[in-house]
């Protein structure tokens, strides 16, 4: 980010305001531009969470329900978890 | 070979201990207490308990990640030290006759036209611009000191 772009946004929405003082519009403006990367961050780090815990979950099945397997129950969970 | 029979005998008691519970009597409410211990232990994997730590030791690095693609979303201000700025408006000049670096965008312009344009940001100290207020902030400040 160059100090040139600074300047611009701050003459484009420090309209109307005191010089020196820098407008909360402006404030919200720089906010934003960091905040929206955010999103696709927070969702890989969700998907990173929930692959490994469908990883945990599907070993404690194994653990739990492994003498079911030929009964049709554990695939039947392990299908559940999977969809 | 009674010690022999003996040995064996014990060594099939162990195994026999090791086989899951049977489910021949109500097998219906040993499966319903079954599935309660496997909820209990998704619960206590999920909410972190110390009996099951392994999920968030897994998540440790997943979290480490997080907060550095967080922190590095940071606004980073590329602001030129002095020769640089002055190696290239004299660039510029040279190719261009121009002040403005129109390539790149970069504020890139010589203390001149800086002065010229009454520019904002003016002189630099150790690499860092120093804003200083325009003509009609300057003019408004001595009409302010007058008063």
């Amino acid at each position: 980010m160059t100090l040139q772009f600074v300047r611009e946004i701050l003459n484009r929405k420090a309209m109307g305001y005191l010089p020196g003082s820098v407008p909360p519009t402006v404030l919200e403006h720089f906010i934003l531009l960091s905040v929206s990367k955010w999103q696709t961050i927070c969702l890989r780090s969700f998907q990173a969470a929930e692959r490994l815990l469908k990883d945990h979950v599907m070993e404690l099945c194994g653990e739990f329900f492994g003498r079911f397997e030929s009964s049709g129950l554990l695939p039947e969970l392990k299908y559940l978890l999977t969809d | 070979m009674a010690e022999e029979i003996e040995l064996k005998r014990s060594a099939v008691d162990e195994e026999l201990r090791r086989l899951p519970e049977s489910f021949a009597e109500n097998p219906q409410v040993k499966l319903l207490s079954l599935f309660d211990e496997f909820n209990t232990c998704i619960k206590e994997t999920t909410t972190g308990n110390e009996s099951r730590p392994e999920f968030f030791e897994g998540l440790h690095k997943e979290f480490a990640r997080l907060s550095t693609d967080i922190t590095n979303t940071c606004p980073k201000f590329d602001i030129l030290s002095t020769n640089t700025r002055i190696n290239r408006s004299k660039k510029n000049t040279l190719s261009k006759g121009s002040d403005w670096d129109s390539r790149s965008s970069d504020f890139v312009a010589s203390r001149e036209s800086l002065e010229d344009n009454d520019s904002e940001y003016e002189t630099e100290l150790d690499g860092e611009a120093i804003a200083k207020p325009n003509k009609s902030s300057r003019l408004f400040i001595l009409r302010l000191t007058k008063e």
